[in-house]
């Protein structure tokens, strides 16, 4: 009786009212639910003074980030034995990029893994490139460049779109009707870029010899420039370590497994900075 | 022996040569692909019904290049597009002939860009699988004479300039560039330049280098290049005194950054480089003896 009064009186109200209405109602329980979902975080945890926050996607599976860049940047502070903390938010991103990671010092906020190095060497007062020549600078920016714009593609097209089992989509947690969204963004992107122009075999084939050049650089020394790791080993780890354990269903863990030497040096990384890897991970899958 | 210029300009005459009107084509005065007045031969490409250039026996392998028909080369450069000049100084580094083709509107049909390569009626787009299929089928090495590490090295130049200083200049050159430098050589009115930097400007947000600020693009390409510059140091080409594929690579990038950046900021970055301003010289002068033939305009001073 009651709940057909109710109907009855919002019949009556203005079709016009009724569209103001349902639309105020509609922001206010959507900015409710981003609010819970920390999309905003208007309550920011307060941090010293000079303290370095890393803000990515949350951890793992298998590896401690799933954006290569935040394990190189982690890398290299540990590489650096510079303190640093970490937020994760699946949803925050760089206001000026738009992208993960990014890093707040002092309240300014700073993005791309490059420039957050360069700001933070010049804040912390520490040579990026310390024992290395020119030459080797020369050569690990060229194979750190290969890695993150070309190679990276390479996974990306590989683990998001081209994996027909769609492991990667099921193991970030998204809700079935978002991965079409999430897939045609990917696909603009890696299409904008190049890469999604080419067939799967190709896609493959270009991964290989990309790490085929970075094998074959290495050879049978431990780190990129003989016995001592410097930022480039931490930037090209950051994509070899997404390839060899994040691959999820795609193809890129049985193309690395075709050059045993970087298996070797990844595992040589994550022992050397990373002794509580399986502590930032949620699931071991490093074997 | 010839000096190096001179072996090339043996090869153009072989260039020029294989059909009547190789001369026409080259300037680009002659829109489509092929010259009428020659028979078909019977290959893939003649029984296709396209026209098809070729001499009684053999077929000649065609290079597609297309910028705008109405421009065909440059300005400034052999091509606006880096990938072009990339194949073109290989093959002229191997000595190996081959046509080259401009047309407005052809792109390849799988990847929908420029250059592709058409062999014997068969299309391959994309420059290291071009090089990759004529190694297979001319038997050539791309990479004779160099070590596996100098190899790997190469490969990682080669993708920093392909992958990331490309497309500095393509967004300083395309969107940055306020004068619209490059949009008023094509005659294009401001209008539809702005209309046309729109679309370009999402493409290159997809991308992710536009999502960087004009400074940051700019810092970007100075740092690679200033990486490509302590490498080569005071060395004629990347590995010595021999050019190699890699420098072709390298080239055409360079090439684009030092003479057709028009109104952006690329040639006065390349200019604090002047070790890589004397590479480009020196890569000009070996393998493009008749560079100011295939440019509409000379902006190499």
């Amino acid at each position: 009786m009651a709940l057909s009064k109710v109907t009855a009186a919002i019949a009556e109200i203005p079709s016009s009212v009724k569209l103001i209405g349902g639309t105020v109602v509609a922001g206010a329980v959507l900015i409710t639910v981003l609010k819970k979902l920390r999309f905003w975080q208007t309550e920011r945890k307060e941090y010293p003074p000079d303290t370095i926050v890393i803000c990515q996607m949350g951890r793992g599976p298998y590896v401690p980030s799933l954006t290569p860049f935040a394990i190189k940047l982690e890398t290299y502070l540990r590489l650096e034995g510079i303190p640093y903390e970490v937020e994760h938010n699946l949803l925050r991103k760089s206001k000026k990029t738009g992208k993960v990671p990014f890093l707040l010092y002092n309240g300014e906020e700073v993005c791309d893994s490059e420039f957050i190095l360069e700001f933070l060497s010049k804040a912390k007062q520490f040579d990026l490139h310390k024992c290395l020549t020119s030459e080797q600078i020369a050569i690990g920016r060229a194979f750190q460049k290969m890695a993150e714009e070309n190679t990276y593609w390479c996974f990306v097209a590989d683990r998001w779109i081209l994996d027909k089992t769609k492991t990667g989509l099921k193991e970030l947690g998204l809700p079935r009707f978002l991965w079409w969204k999430m897939q045609r963004t990917i696909k603009g992107m890696i299409h904008a870029q190049g890469i999604g122009r080419h067939t799967p075999e190709e896609i493959n084939y270009i991964m290989s010899e990309d790490l085929k050049a970075i094998s074959d650089f290495i050879g049978t020394k431990k780190f990129l420039f003989g016995d001592k790791a410097c930022k480039f080993d931490c930037a090209i780890f950051g994509i070899l370590a997404e390839i060899r354990w994040a691959s999820f269903g795609g193809f890129g863990t049985s193309v690395i497994k075709n050059y045993p030497n970087l298996c070797d040096y990844c595992e040589r990384m994550k022992n050397t900075f990373w002794p509580d890897w399986n502590e930032k991970i949620q699931r071991d899958c490093t074997k | 022996m010839l000096p190096q210029s001179c072996q090339y300009a043996n090869l153009f005459d072989t260039i020029r040569s294989v059909g009547p009107v190789c001369d026409l084509l080259q300037h680009g005065a002659v829109q489509g692909n092929g010259c009428a007045s020659r028979p078909p031969c019977g290959c893939e490409g003649c029984r296709r019904g396209r026209s098809h250039r070729g001499s009684s026996d053999r077929c000649v392998e065609r290079i597609s290049v297309s910028p705008n028909y109405q421009i065909g080369r440059g300005p400034y450069v052999p091509s606006l597009t880096p990938f072009a000049i990339k194949l073109e100084t290989y093959l002229r580094l191997e000595g190996i002939p081959y046509e080259v083709v401009h047309s407005w509107s052809r792109r390849s049909t799988r990847t929908g860009k420029v250059p592709f390569l058409e062999y014997n009626g068969e299309e391959i787009p994309d420059s290291e699988f071009i090089l990759e299929f004529l190694s297979k089928e001319k038997n050539f090495d791309m990479h004779k004479g160099l070590t596996k590490e100098q190899i790997g090295v190469g490969k990682a130049f080669q993708r920093m300039a392909e992958e990331k200083t490309y497309w500095c200049f393509v967004a300083d050159r395309w969107v940055l560039d306020e004068t619209n430098g490059i949009w008023k050589s094509f005659n294009v009115s401001p209008f539809l330049a702005r209309l046309m930097k729109r679309g370009t400007r999402k493409r290159l947000y997809n991308n992710g280098i536009l999502r960087h600020t004009p400074e940051e693009i700019r810092h970007i390409m100075s740092e690679d290049l200033k990486a490509l510059s302590y490498y080569l140091g005071s060395k004629k080409f990347l590995f010595g005194d021999k050019a190699c594929k890699f420098d072709c690579a390298i080239f055409g990038i360079l090439a684009e950054i030092r003479w057709a950046s028009f109104g952006g900021f690329g040639t006065s970055v390349i200019k604090e480089y002047p070790n890589l301003c004397d590479y480009c010289e020196r890569m000009k002068d070996t393998f493009w003896p008749d560079w100011d033939n295939y440019k509409e305009r000379d902006g190499t001073k």
